[in-house]
Order: structure tokens, then sequence, then C-alpha cells
């Protein structure tokens, strides 16, 4: 590999590894939110009245 | 502080003595490891002063990690840790008690690695045998310093099994405590070499001593500074 | 009574407001960040000069110290974030840590990946235990053992106290790794950032690249704080639903 290469693969190793972070960052979100939804459904179930007893 | 600490170290010392389970799984490690390490060198081959310093110091790690994984442990049963929270102590007695007691348990494995290390590896001890055992306490105390602060660190989760259990927390002491000791360790096998070897030359000695009592101010400093806040009564 | 749900709409509505602001904010600093970065990258490849004795191999410099630099930087911000969650225990502060711990050993990292290159492409070798890079790898070490106990299953505040303490300890161990790392004989492979000065152009394009990252970086530790501090938010939410329901 050239010189030139090697300092590309260099420039492209940063962005790759910027990218994947902020990937990471997304799916933790991703979660975040999954967790909310299950929270606020288990929520809103707690929150429903007993059914009347005949 | 002090007497609570001499009282505490007294204690455990007393207690890992009389179990033996603690200091004797240490040894064997650290023994095993100098004679694993002595069997890479071929018939005729000499270990260099350098690489049999390294053997000595990683296996004497070892046993500090084994060490105070061990003292720490005392406490972990029926609510001991609480007890010991609650007595009339300041929080660093516990920290200095603990590093002496490693300290003493540690120094007593390396008077068995020094030979051992001498004979399985091929040295001599041509330096100033004063000094380099000087130099090697020296060492040591601030093994002793974060090796308590870690130790402190690994407890808990005793009732917890798998990624939290008493295992993950041991191994994260080491994963922690061996970097976080490399300065300590290179220039305890600076020195070392100097020990087995005067001939191999060390320049720039008075620079491994100042960086060996710079170690020892810094994890001592944070272990009286912070020690309070990772012992307490929470899992 | 109304007066009271007067104030606490009000409050919301001002959490709302700042939450809204920050996020604006957020989004300006990655893109001004990532625009900065974008032009250092021209700036590397056109404007710089190429140096005299490495040739074009020396511009890997420009992509390295700023990574080390503000790798750096994070673990000073995780060591002092740590020293403020002990003293003040505002759970803000824990946040602001794991954010800086993260992206510190992301950038650190990263800086020891162009570290190597440069190596291989200077001296023929993928490693050279030239201090600094000695001391990135270990601190790479310390800070991911640090993250790994953040994983573990602890309560908040237990986990929080751990890692701020491991935090100031790690922090004051550099020094001392940068040190041993120096006073370490080594192989004559010369020091990787030369000790003669920058000329002009090369100083201008490093302090360009040094500020497009740092902008980045703001971002990135800003966006991940706030994520740390509504995992936070859901984690208090999740102990109350699970005591309510009971």
């Amino acid at each position: 590999m050239s010189k030139i290469d090697w300092l590309w693969l260099g420039g492209a190793a940063v962005w790759l590894g910027f990218g994947a972070y902020l990937v990471l960052l997304a799916r933790r979100q991703a979660s975040l939110e999954r967790r909310l939804a299950g929270l606020e459904t288990s929520v809103r179930s707690g929150n429903d009245l007993p059914a009347e007893e005949s | 502080m002090l007497k609570g600490a001499l009282i505490l170290c007294r204690k455990d010392l007393a207690l890992l003595a009389g179990r033996g389970g603690g200091l004797v799984q240490a040894l064997l490690l650290g023994l095993l490891l100098i004679f694993i390490f002595s069997l890479t060198r071929g018939p005729g081959e000499a270990v260099s002063p350098q690489a049999a310093a390294a053997i000595f110091w990683i296996s004497s790690l070892f046993c500090q990690v084994l060490l105070f994984t061990a003292l720490y442990a005392l406490e972990e049963s029926d609510g001991q840790r609480q007890a010991l929270l609650l007595a009339p102590l300041p929080g660093q007695s516990v920290w200095l008690g603990k590093a002496l007691a490693g300290l003493t348990l540690l120094g007593l494995a390396q008077l068995v690695f020094l030979p051992a290390s001498v004979i399985f590896l091929g040295q001599g001890m041509s330096g100033s045998i004063p000094g380099g055992l000087a130099l090697i306490l020296l060492t040591d105390l601030g093994l002793a310093a974060l090796g308590s602060m870690l130790g402190a660190l690994a407890q808990g989760g005793a009732n917890q099994a798998g990624r939290n259990g008493p295992a993950a927390r041991e191994s994260l002491f080491s994963i922690l405590a061996f970097p976080l000791l490399l300065p300590l360790l290179l220039a305890g096998i600076r020195t070392g070499a100097a020990l087995f070897a005067p001939a191999a030359g060390l320049e720039d000695y008075g620079d491994w001593v100042r960086l060996i009592l710079a170690c020892d101010a810094v994890f001592s400093g944070a272990g009286l500074l912070l020690f309070g806040f990772i012992y307490d009564s929470r899992e | 009574m109304r007066d009271e749900l007067t104030a606490i709409n009000a409050n919301r509505a001002k959490s709302a407001r700042a939450g809204a602001g920050l996020g604006a904010l957020n989004l300006v600093l990655l893109l001004a960040g990532g625009l900065a970065m974008a032009a250092s990258q021209w700036a590397i490849f056109v404007h710089a000069p190429e140096e005299q004795v490495m040739g074009l191999t020396q511009k890997l410099f420009y992509l390295h110290l700023p990574l080390a630099w503000w790798g750096l930087v994070s673990f000073l911000l995780a060591g002092l974030a740590g020293a403020f969650y002990l003293a003040k225990r505002t759970p803000g502060w824990d946040a602001l840590g794991a954010a800086a711990l993260e992206t510190g050993l992301l950038l650190a990292g990263l800086a020891l990946f162009t570290g190597s290159i440069w190596a291989r492409t200077a001296w023929n070798t993928w490693w050279t235990w030239d201090p600094r890079l000695s001391t990135a790898l270990v601190m790479c070490f310390i800070y991911a053992g640090v993250l790994a106990v953040r994983r573990l299953d602890f309560s908040f505040e237990r986990r929080a106290s751990l890692s701020a303490v491991l935090s100031i300890v790690a922090f004051a161990d550099v020094p001392l790794v940068f040190f041993s790392a120096r006073l370490w004989p080594r192989t004559i492979h010369p020091s990787i950032v030369g000790n003669g000065g920058l000329a002009p152009e090369m100083l201008a394009v490093l302090l360009f690249c040094l500020a497009g990252l740092g902008v980045f970086w703001l971002g990135l530790v800003l966006l991940r704080c706030r994520q740390a501090l509504a995992e936070q938010r859901l984690e208090r939410l999740q102990i109350l639903n699970g005591e309510n329901h009971e």
C-alpha cells in the first residue's frame, strides 16, 4: 500500500469509528424507547379498574 | 485511625493464618507461575535478570489479587460488613488495616518467591541485598494501598449469580489492578533486575525510586480520601 | 391548589423548553463539528505541506494528535465529574462522567489505531513503545475496566460512586503511567511527535483539526449525557412502577 493509501485508511477509520459509536447510541435509544413503551403499558394496565363482580 | 487499623490488621492476620486457605492459595499460585515460566527456558539458556524480575513481580501481583480478595471476603458472611461499618472506626481504618494485613502477607509470600526466582530462573543476587529488599518493600506499599481499595470494590454480590456474582467482580479486580499498577510493576522490574545483576546497569535508578514513591503517595492518598465512598453497606 | 398546579405546569414547560434548547444545541454542535472535521480532512490532504523527512506519512499526525488530545480531555472530564458527583451527589454528574468515559475510550482507541498505522508506514512496525502510545494503551485498558464496572447490576448510587472513584484514580494514574513508560528503555525508534517546532502552515492545520474535533466531541458528550439522564429517569420510573404494583 502506498503512503496515500495509509492516510486514507487512517481517515476512514476515524469516520467509521465515530459512525459505529453513533449507531450504538441509536440502538441504545431504541432500547430506551421500548422500555418506556413497556412501562406505559404496565402503568396503564395498573390503572385499569378491576372487573366488577356480579 | 492507626489503632483501629492495627486491631483490624491483627484480626485479619489471625483469621487468615488460622484458616490457612487464603495465603496458601496465593502462595501456590505465585510459585506455580514462577515454575511454569522457568519451563520456557531451554537447556543451557539463561533467563535475563529483567525477565526474572518481571516473573517475580507478576507472580506477586497475582498473589496480591488473591490476598485482598480473601481479606475482604472475611466480612462477607452474616452481615459482618455492616457490623464493621457500624463500629466506631473511621472508614479509612478499614482500608489501612486491610492494606497492612495485605502488605504483611505479600511480604511473607515474596520471601518465598525471591529464592524461588533465584533457583528456578537461574539468577544470582549480586546486587545490594538490603537496598533491593527495601525497594521491594517500597513497591509493596503501593501495591497494598491500591489493592486494599480495589479489594473493597470486588465485594458484595455473594447472593447473586452470573455477571454480577462474586466471580465476575473478582475478575474485574484483576482487570483494573493490573493496568493501574503498571508504573509500579515497571519500576519493580527495573530495580529488581539491578538486584539480580547490577552489571545490567541502571543509570536512572533515582528516577525509578522517585516514581515508586510517587505511586505510593498517589495510591495512599486515593485510599485515604476515597475509600469511604466505595466501602459501604450497599450491594 | 390552583397555584400549585400552575407552578408545576410552569416548571414542566420550563424543563421542556430547556430540553428542546439543549437538543437544538446538541444538533448544532454535531453538525458543525462534522462539517469542520470534513473540512479538516480537506485541509490535511490539500492545504498541509508535505514534511521533508517522513513525507505524506506525517499527515497522519493531524488525525492522531487531536484524537489523543481530546481523549485525554475526556478522561479529565470523567475524573472531574466523578469528584463533583461524590461531593454533590447530583445524578447529572454521573451522567456526564459516563458520557466522558465512553467518548474518551472511543477517542483513545482511534488514537491508538492511527498511531499504529503511522508506526507501520514510518518504521515498518505496527507498534512502537512510544510513551504516549503506551500511555494511551494502558488508559484504554483502565477505562474499559471502569465501563465494565458500570455495566454490573448495582444500585444507581453504588454504581455512580464506584465509577466516580475509579475515574478519579484512573486519571491520577495517567502521569505515573506516562513517566514509567518514558523511563522504560526502548528500541531506538524516535518519539512519534518530533521535538522540533511546526511550520506555521502545519500549525494552522493542526489547530483547525483540533478545533473541529473539539466541537464534534462536545456534541457527542452532550448527546450521550442526555441519553444517560434519560436512562436514569427510566430506571427511577421502573422502580416506582414496581413499588406501585406490589
